[in-house]
């Protein structure tokens, strides 16, 4: 899985083709002008909403320019952290060999992504934005009602998924297989790298809502 | 030099989560604590455009009040002030307080402008920067209905329509 039989770039753009697709389905179909009216009718004027969402499709390029950018930022960025991780476990890996196991396990995303967009497609077909902003599938947040919880507590639930342990499990199986250890080693590289630079994200994420967000 | 390289970055990761976590649990419970405090109408200390002190208490009881807390600059709360002005018959029997940071001269020329300046609403100036004291972190534009007992009905935060902002003062009324 981990093999040098295809390039890093391959992996990138075509996590970055899959993402950009979904985000353009969700774009033109999910995210229409009735979705904006569900959200903000019972707040502002129709000509208002119009002009918000006027406006909303007038820097959509903006969002679609983000994915790449963001995509490769993100990987780099763990790809230094599972580093990290190596050296503390006196390991050593090459760079384009770490970024490449971090490139094969973000595909591991993309599955959420794809459940979203098929559950508002088909199944919760009656929704507004913040619907779409809060749905996580296979997340701790779908046991509590969204209601009952404060803005504060959204994010880390979110977060804690299926998707993302086996996202971790994929990191921790390439890092085995590319030392050729055991999967403990793998595990211990994940836990010293990723993890705390995982738990240091959420507190930013935490502390930006906390912040910002006068209803938390 | 590596492994000094990660202690430094591990201790500076670690200095930052504790930062972090430390300003999360100061700042949570005093944002509950304002969540709870203004849903009673807080007793307010601002100004008159006269520059004399202006508190809550000056207020009517037993009558509903509309607090809108804008900013001259801002589109929005530009667009609710011409909204305002066009069913000002709507807030009858209600008192529209109108709070800003902006200086006295520029409350003038705002309400002049929205034709808001002999309407009998109530314009006070947060001379000092201290409206959140009273009702947590806001942005303007941000519209408080308080009942005739000066319970909060609603908070509305960003721009509304002047209906939404009727439709609590009815509910108060009927509450």
């Amino acid at each position: 899985m981990f093999q040098n039989t295809v390039k890093n770039w391959h992996l990138l753009i075509t996590i970055i083709a899959v993402t950009f697709s979904i985000s353009y389905i969700f774009n033109q179909f999910l995210l229409t002008r009735d979705i904006y009216y569900n959200t903000f009718q019972s707040q502002l004027e129709s000509a208002r909403i119009d002009e918000l969402f006027d406006l909303q499709l007038k820097y959509l390029w903006i969002g679609y320019l983000v994915i790449p950018v963001w995509i490769t930022l993100k990987n780099l960025i763990i790809t230094l952290c599972l580093q990290i991780g190596l050296l503390l476990n006196n390991s050593k890996l090459k760079f384009s060999h770490t970024f490449r196991i971090a490139l094969t396990a973000e595909f591991v995303f993309l599955l959420p992504q794809l459940i979203k967009l098929i559950w508002f497609l088909l199944v919760k077909t009656n929704y507004t934005l913040t619907d779409v902003q809060q749905f996580y599938p296979l997340s701790a947040l779908n046991l509590f009602n969204i209601e009952n919880l404060s803005a504060l507590s959204i994010y880390p639930f979110q977060t804690f998924n299926l998707f993302e342990i086996m996202y971790w499990i994929i990191l921790a199986g390439g890092i085995k297989q590319a030392l050729n250890t055991d999967i403990n080693k793998g595990i211990k590289v994940v836990f010293s790298g990723y993890i705390p630079a995982l738990a240091l994200w959420l507190l930013c994420v935490m502390f930006i809502t906390v912040s910002l967000s006068p209803a938390t | 030099m590596k492994n000094k390289l990660i202690l430094v970055l591990g201790l500076i990761a670690l200095g930052l989560g504790c930062l972090l976590a430390y300003k999360i649990a100061k700042k949570y419970p005093h944002n509950k604590e304002m969540a709870l405090q203004k849903q009673t109408l807080p007793n307010f200390q601002l100004y008159s455009q006269n520059l004399k002190p202006f508190s809550a208490k000056q207020l009517k009881e037993n009558e509903a009040i509309c607090i809108f807390y804008y900013n001259a600059e801002c589109e929005h709360c530009q667009y609710e002030a011409t909204q305002i002005n066009k069913q000002l018959t709507l807030f009858k029997n209600v008192q529209i307080v109108m709070i800003s940071t902006n200086k006295p001269q520029e409350t003038a020329n705002f309400a002049k402008t929205y034709k808001l300046d002999k309407a009998g609403l109530i314009w006070l100036y947060d001379k000092d920067y201290a409206f959140y004291k009273w009702f947590g972190k806001s942005v303007t534009p941000s519209v408080y209905i308080y009942n005739a007992e000066h319970k909060l009905v609603k908070e509305y935060t960003g721009e509304v329509k002047i209906e939404a902002v009727i439709k609590y003062l009815d509910n108060g009324k009927e509450g």
